[in-house]
């Protein structure tokens, strides 16, 4: 199980200690639950997020 | 009175939209104590707009259904001149410089803004309990929460104090106050509405959409609202279809998916009674009901909660060293987000990819599927959990639970009023399409609609 508390130092994240004592559960519980969809991912699969490259305007637009 | 009507009796010049405006300017005032369903009330504003409005159509200048009729924005979409908050502190005195591309449609349409409706904080949960711009409460019930984020929305429209509301849903923030409150609820196809000057909570889960008194209502709003946008570098070129349903909308022969799996487990058995209802309304207008097992929506919500929870503290670090001006529970989100790494996001975005094939998969043997949009009826405002099954559950785990998924695959959605449980609370019907198939979806609820 991650030491989360230390990660947050590690990482300077200047969260509190109440904060952590209360976002640590529901982080470990996101954490293990990922871990496990992780494993059955397909090594070939790309990832989903929308991108478009920016076209520079050239000759009055024409790109 | 929906748009529709109230668009059909100014041209039959039975009341004018100074009228339609004033009277929705008074119901909020009268209700706006307890319900507190807006943050900025634009009354002048209003009422100018409202007499352009009356003075362009005895010109013979008619632009639309929405002309002259009183609607109101969620306080995420910014508009020029007029404070937008995002229900935040961080926004509280911004007044931005331009207009939203969905307030500038809305403008062009003709329609009268009558002010910016509350919503959770900064669009980051479902209560709409906001710490610095007061409770809002549902209309059913005041001791309810009105759903959220959109929950001012929900609100505005169910107590008739506008007769549309849009709406940000980015893990079923416009579905779940549509729901709660007992109003139609539309979650356009991701990309199909402009993103273009909305504050945004997460990059790739946002969606923008209306809530409305009617399906046909939902309708003529996305008519407006949809096409391709170059400011949003997400916005699709999709052709824009035809939304209206039409007078006789048909559904015969169309395949009606019911998910045996995860959707009708652990709900509320008024939910389910409810939802069980309209399919057989669907199949006696005609529709085939098709059994089907749908792909891990358990997975799918983890899924898409290690994206919202990355993109949207990316959106917010630079705020987040100013802790007082968060209240308690979305400062805990975005303090979480942090910590999820970057290869977690990134193969998040690639099981995304994965559960979109499967879904594709799915939609070649159904046309929609019906499920219920939430799990329960409103719950109280302060209620932390849910008893479901004899299992407790997080409020807003389980009210995003059958809705979140669908942002996550960008998928429309129509969150469609079914009935009341036993103490008069709303019940609602989730209808899901395939991508760009908003006009199949309102289609499907017109009929249901009609036939209730």
């Amino acid at each position: 199980m991650k030491d989360w508390t230390k990660i947050a130092a590690a990482s300077g994240f200047g969260v509190p200690d109440e904060q952590m004592a209360r976002i640590s559960p529901v982080l470990t519980a996101v954490d293990e639950a990922f871990a496990a969809l992780r494993a059955g991912l397909p090594f070939d699969t790309e990832p989903a997020p929308v991108f478009q490259p920016l076209v520079d305007p050239v000759d009055g637009g024409q790109a | 009175m929906t748009i529709l009507d109230a668009a059909a009796r100014l041209r039959r010049k039975e009341i004018s939209s100074v009228e339609l405006t004033k009277d929705c300017l008074a119901r909020i005032d009268k209700t706006q104590s307890t319900l507190n369903a807006f943050i900025t009330v634009t009354a002048a504003v209003s009422i100018e707009q409202a007499k352009a409005a009356d003075e362009a159509l005895a010109r013979g200048e008619d632009r639309g259904p929405l002309h002259g009729i009183p609607i109101a924005l969620k306080d995420v979409f910014e508009t020029k001149g007029i404070r937008t908050t995002c229900g935040s502190l961080l926004f509280a005195n911004h007044v931005p410089g331009r207009s939203s591309a969905v307030a500038g449609k809305l403008e062009a349409a003709g329609a009268v803004l009558l002010g910016k409706t509350g919503m959770h904080e900064l669009a980051y949960g479902i209560t709409s309990n906001n710490p610095h711009f007061g409770t809002i409460r549902n209309p059913a019930n005041l001791d309810c929460i009105p759903g959220g984020s959109s929950g001012g929305s929900g609100a505005a429209v169910a107590a008739d104090l506008a007769f549309m509301a849009m709406g940000s849903d980015t893990g079923g923030s416009i579905r779940i106050p549509a729901a709660f409150c007992g109003t139609v609820g539309l979650k356009p196809t991701f990309g199909r509405v402009s993103r273009y000057g909305v504050l945004p909570l997460d990059f790739s889960l946002d969606h923008m959409g209306p809530l409305t008194r009617s399906v046909r209502d939902a309708a003529a709003v996305l008519q407006v609202l949809a096409g391709y946008d170059p400011r949003d570098e997400t916005s699709s070129h999709a052709p824009v279809g035809n939304y209206t349903p039409g007078e006789s909308p048909s559904i015969r022969d169309l395949r009606v998916g019911i998910p045996e799996n995860f959707y009708f487990e652990r709900i509320d058995p008024a939910v389910a009674a409810s939802a069980q209802k309209m399919i057989r309304l669907a199949e006696t207008l005609g529709a085939r009901i098709v059994a089907v097992r749908v792909p891990d929506i358990a997975a799918l919500n983890t899924i898409g909660r290690v994206i919202l929870m990355v993109e949207a503290s990316a959106t917010m670090e630079p705020h987040l060293t100013r802790r007082d001006q968060f209240g308690d529970d979305v400062l805990a989100l975005f303090d979480q987000g942090r910590f999820l790494s970057g290869t977690q996001y990134l193969n998040a975005q690639r099981l995304r990819r994965v559960m979109q094939e499967n879904f594709r998969e799915l939609f070649r043997t159904v046309d929609c599927l019906f499920t219920p949009t939430t799990p329960t009826t409103a719950p109280r405002i302060g209620q932390a959990t849910i008893e479901l099954a004899g299992q407790a559950e997080d409020a807003r785990l389980a009210s995003t639970r059958l809705v979140r998924g669908i942002n996550v695959l960008g998928l429309p959605a129509l969150a469609l009023p079914s009935g009341h449980n036993g103490g008069g609370m709303p019940v609602s019907l989730q209808i899901v399409g395939r991508p760009f198939e908003e006009d199949l979806i309102l289609r499907v609820g017109a009929a249901l609609e009609d036939a209730r």
